[in-house]
């Protein structure tokens, strides 16, 4: 066997080959399990439109108790989109129209006596840039509970505070300055800032928007280890950019490409031999 | 060296050339801007700095019980009739008794102020136990001594050329030959209102009127702009309408001024019956004047709140109410100070309107309340400017100082309140 | 996903890595296919020379295998390949320490043809055991050009092949053993026909296992010691 030989296969392999483009124009049924056991939340032909351009088709996707689920997909595809669903913040953009069925725990939460407060206080966010109010770090934390009124009295409040920065890994590196500006801390304790000051309000889920984008690796991993501590009492939906991280944080990861949701599985099957060929692309970095 | 970096060397002289072009031109703006500044405002300084100076006349006066037709038991009624203008006559009189024709005595009264004797009135009131003594006490000079005393009135003019006659001048160099002749920082000028007498003209009644009007404008402009603001910006549906609005309140700001004192002379006073010449209406239209100002830079600053912000608070449940009040507006408040500082000095500065609501009426009294009657600041110093009298000259330029002065303090306060509220974190 | 290719990634530099490692590993295949044909060309044609040749050219293939080794080491460190790429990288590793494997046994086969041939030895079964190599060559090219087409239809037909020399391995080692009761003279030279016939056997078992390989890069699944029909079944 000689190289000319393999490189006739390869050319010949590569006039088979169809344009990113055509794959995802005939792509109709999302590929893999993208159904689960024991859901907390299940979406069902979820399309999304910004005022005349559909920016999602046709998602459905369960989301398991308890469960890290990863979405990957290049720019644009909507995964940002789909996660900003779960929690209704598409709401405050005016011309953002979302329908489909999204349920949590079997309620619809686009239906009509769905209160989006209510909604937000049980989904949670983290955000891609770490956005701590310019407050004190205890002021930080306490917000959400405050406005809640989650705690009777400031005994309470303290003691919440203490447990929430506990749980993101953050108290022990805060302790003596609870009342220094939150905003004065380095980039990766600001996102665990964030994290706690969403657990603080005890969310049943928490979704996050590419989280350690802004993060050098050191504050990166940091928040990884936070992520799978979380998911023993969370259900944790991750918006990334970074493979790795998906692969190394979650249990399914969810492909999605030009608002279609082409391929779900097992994290560990998606990364080594994906079924479908956009994600294959994607994955091992062939892009155009 | 490479083709490239040839070229790159050929063109850096004639980059950093044009460099140096932009800076020169840059410094020569500032100091072209600067240096009118510094003129004026010397200049200002200069004409105003006899204002601020009093001069007064040290007269022995006989304040005897028969002389006045009081006793020291008197009640302050009584005190307030008696006839204190002779005892300053006769005073005079006898310091110069060659004076004799009448035309002459006139003159020689007219060497004290017209106000001197209620000068003496009040301090005779505030202090009874002078009645019945003898005693020096300074008097109020006219504005003709003031103006020879300055130096504003030269005594080598011809006398045909000259505001004081010959006869005047002498008397008031027989006064500085005694020693009676004294000048003073004048107090006058900041704790009286206005006078037809240039030496008893005060600026306190502008001042008040100024600061009634600007507090009832800052009342009225601030909470109605920032509720507009934060409507328009957090709250209101995109559609039409708010469009129109939008492009309403930004041509209200392009209104000229002497609009909103037509506007305020036909509804406020004429339609509501409110008092004319107050620091109620003029705050009113005052208010609706600089409305537009405050909304627009309170929209910008709200519209500079990161998003990011919002969406933290709306990620935890947070109401739409609650992100506003609690996050938005704390943020944003450095930048609607300013911007109400800014509407505040640009109101305090107006005239136009507040001619149309008759607040350019001569008025001595000191107002007690934004119902009185009463004068601003920058109208005042368009009263004065338009006086014939010599001495009000000083006082225009005095009263522009006043205004300039304030309108540092409050760019003082404005830059100090941002820093403030910065400085939080 | 049966279509594989390795081009095409946004990183040129990458798809030239990859390209190199492929074709040093095609190249060792190549070596290493050579290296059994002269063992067995040597024994059967008693030249020496061409035994000698074959001992000192796998130091050749033991120094190729560390090199794509290496190479596989750092496109790990600095690419962090996925899927199919993971799956090659993988592959190749495993592939060539088969290859090496099939290499030291050729070296044993021209060792063993070296001995044979200084004691002048020959015998009546030379003749089954060029078939059982003929059959074992064929197996490893057919491997090696599905492995450079990446066909694994094929991987799996060789695969099923391994039955065939298993069971002509175990005929001739009953002769041999047949031979070596009835001419116990001659037990010292059988027993080195018999290491060279156990030598073709292993070649024909690390094949079977280059094929697997072959599948798992292609197909995605390790089908490692499952028994061939399932695996025909579930996954093609």
């Amino acid at each position: 066997m000689n190289t000319q030989t393999m490189k006739e296969n390869i050319n010949l392999t590569n006039m088979k080959e169809k344009s990113i483009a055509e794959i995802h124009a005939e792509h109709k049924q999302t590929i893999g399990e993208p159904f689960c056991d024991n859901v907390k939340f299940s979406t069902r032909n979820v399309d999304v439109f910004y005022a005349d351009n559909q920016a999602i088709y046709d998602v459905s996707l369960d989301i398991g108790k308890n469960e890290v689920i990863a979405l990957i997909g290049p720019s644009g595809c909507g995964k940002s989109t789909f996660l900003r669903c779960l929690n209704r913040m598409n709401d405050t953009i005016d011309i953002c129209k979302v329908t489909g069925d999204l349920e949590l725990d079997g309620t619809n939460i686009y239906s009509k006596n769905q209160d989006p407060v209510l909604l937000r206080a049980r989904v949670g966010m983290v955000f891609q840039k770490p956005n701590p109010f310019p407050k004190s770090i205890y002021d930080n934390v306490a917000y959400g509970p405050r406005i809640h009124g989650l705690t009777k009295n400031k005994a309470e409040l303290d003691e919440l505070v203490e447990d929430s920065l506990r749980k993101a890994g953050l108290f022990e590196e805060v302790k003596d300055r609870l009342n220094s500006p939150g905003t004065g801390l380095s980039g990766g304790q600001q996102q665990r800032l964030c994290i706690a000051r969403t657990i603080a309000v005890q969310p049943e889920v928490i979704l996050m928007d590419e989280p350690a984008s802004a993060l050098d690796p050191i504050a990166t991993a940091k928040i990884e280890e936070l992520i799978s501590d979380l998911s023993k009492n969370y259900t944790i939906v991750i918006v990334t950019h970074s493979m790795q991280q998906a692969a190394r944080v979650s249990q399914r990861t969810a492909y999605f490409h030009l608002g279609k949701l082409i391929e779900v599985g097992e994290t560990n099957q998606i990364f080594t031999h994906p079924r479908h060929e956009l994600t294959e692309r994607y994955i091992t970095g062939r892009f155009g | 060296m490479n083709k490239v970096t040839q070229k790159v060397e050929k063109g850096l002289k004639k980059r950093y050339m044009k460099e140096k072009i932009f800076k020169a031109c840059g410094l020569v703006s500032i100091g072209f801007a600067f240096m009118f500044l510094l003129l004026l405002l010397t200049d200002i300084t200069i004409k105003a700095w006899p204002a601020f100076v009093q001069t007064q006349i040290e007269l022995k006066l006989d304040l005897s019980e028969e002389n006045l037709g009081l006793n020291a038991k008197s009640a302050q009624e009584e005190i307030k009739q008696a006839d204190f203008r002779a005892v300053i006559r006769s005073a005079l009189k006898k310091q110069f008794p060659d004076v004799k024709k009448r035309k002459d005595r006139k003159e020689l009264y007219s060497l004290v102020s017209f106000g001197a004797e209620y000068q003496l009135r009040d301090l005779v009131m505030d202090n009874p136990n002078l009645i019945g003594t003898r005693s020096s006490i300074k008097l109020i000079a006219d504005d003709d001594v003031d103006a020879v005393v300055k130096g504003t009135i030269n005594r080598n003019d011809d006398e045909s050329n000259r505001r004081v006659k010959n006869l005047k001048l002498s008397l008031i160099e027989g006064l500085e030959e005694n020693n009676q002749i004294s000048k003073q920082f004048n107090w006058t000028f900041f704790s009286s209102g206005d006078s037809r007498e240039p030496e008893l003209a005060g600026i306190k009644g502008a001042i008040m009127g100024s600061l009634y009007t600007i507090l009832v404008t800052l009342l009225l402009s601030f909470p109605v702009a920032v509720a507009a603001a934060i409507y328009l910006e957090e709250f209101a549906p995109k559609n039409r309408f708010i469009d129109l609005i939008e492009i309403n309140i930004n041509n209200l700001a392009a209104v000229p001024s002497i609009v909103f004192g037509l506007l305020g002379l036909a509804v406020f006073i004429n339609f509501f019956s409110m008092p004319r010449s107050a620091p109620l209406v003029g705050g009113i239209v005052l208010s609706l004047m600089t409305l537009p100002t405050i909304i627009i830079a309170s929209r910008s600053a709200i519209k500079a709140v990161p998003p990011s912000l919002r969406e933290a608070a709306l990620g935890l449940g947070a109401s739409k109410m609650q992100t506003v009040f609690h996050h938005v507006f704390p943020a944003a408040l450095p930048g609607i100070l300013t911007g109400t500082i800014i509407g505040m000095a640009q109101a305090l500065g107006e005239t136009a309107p507040l001619l149309m609501i008759g607040m350019v009426a001569f008025i001595v009294d000191i107002p007690q309340s934004i119902g009185d009657p009463s004068t601003v600041l920058p109208i005042q110093v368009f009263l004065w400017a338009d006086s014939p009298e010599r001495g009000f000259l000083e006082k225009t330029s005095a009263a522009i100082l006043v205004l300039i002065g304030f309108l540092i303090i409050m760019n003082a306060v404005a830059i100090y309140l941002r820093k403030k509220f910065e400085k939080k974190w | 996903m049966d279509n594989l290719d390795f081009n095409q990634h946004t990183s040129n530099q990458y798809n030239a890595e990859l390209e190199d490692i492929r074709n040093a590993l095609l190249k060792m295949g190549g070596m290493v296919e050579k290296q059994l044909k002269k063992s067995i060309q040597a024994m059967l044609q008693n030249n020496e020379k061409m035994a000698d040749k074959v001992i000192k050219k796998d130091l050749g293939i033991n120094a190729m295998e560390v090199k794509i080794d290496e190479e596989c080491t750092q496109i790990i460190a600095k690419r962090q390949p996925a899927a199919s790429d993971l799956r090659l990288i993988y592959a190749i590793i495993k592939c060539i320490t088969d290859l090496e494997r099939i290499g030291d046994e050729a070296e044993k086969i021209a060792k063993n043809a070296k001995f044979l041939i200084s004691e002048g030895y020959s015998c009546e079964y030379y003749k089954s055991f060029e078939n059982l190599s003929k059959l074992v060559i064929e197996n490893l090219s057919q491997t090696l050009n599905s492995l450079a087409r990446l066909d694994a239809e094929e991987a799996l037909i060789i695969a099923k092949k391994d039955e065939i020399i298993d069971f002509e391995f175990e005929k001739l080692n009953n002769d041999i053993i047949l031979h070596m009761s009835n001419n116990p003279h001659e037990l010292e030279k059988t027993v080195r026909l018999s290491w060279s016939a156990k030598a073709l056997e292993k070649i024909g078992d690390h094949t079977t296992n280059i094929c697997e390989y072959i599948i798992y890069l292609v197909k995605g699944k390790d089908i490692r010691h499952l028994d061939i029909d399932t695996i025909e079944e579930e996954y093609f």
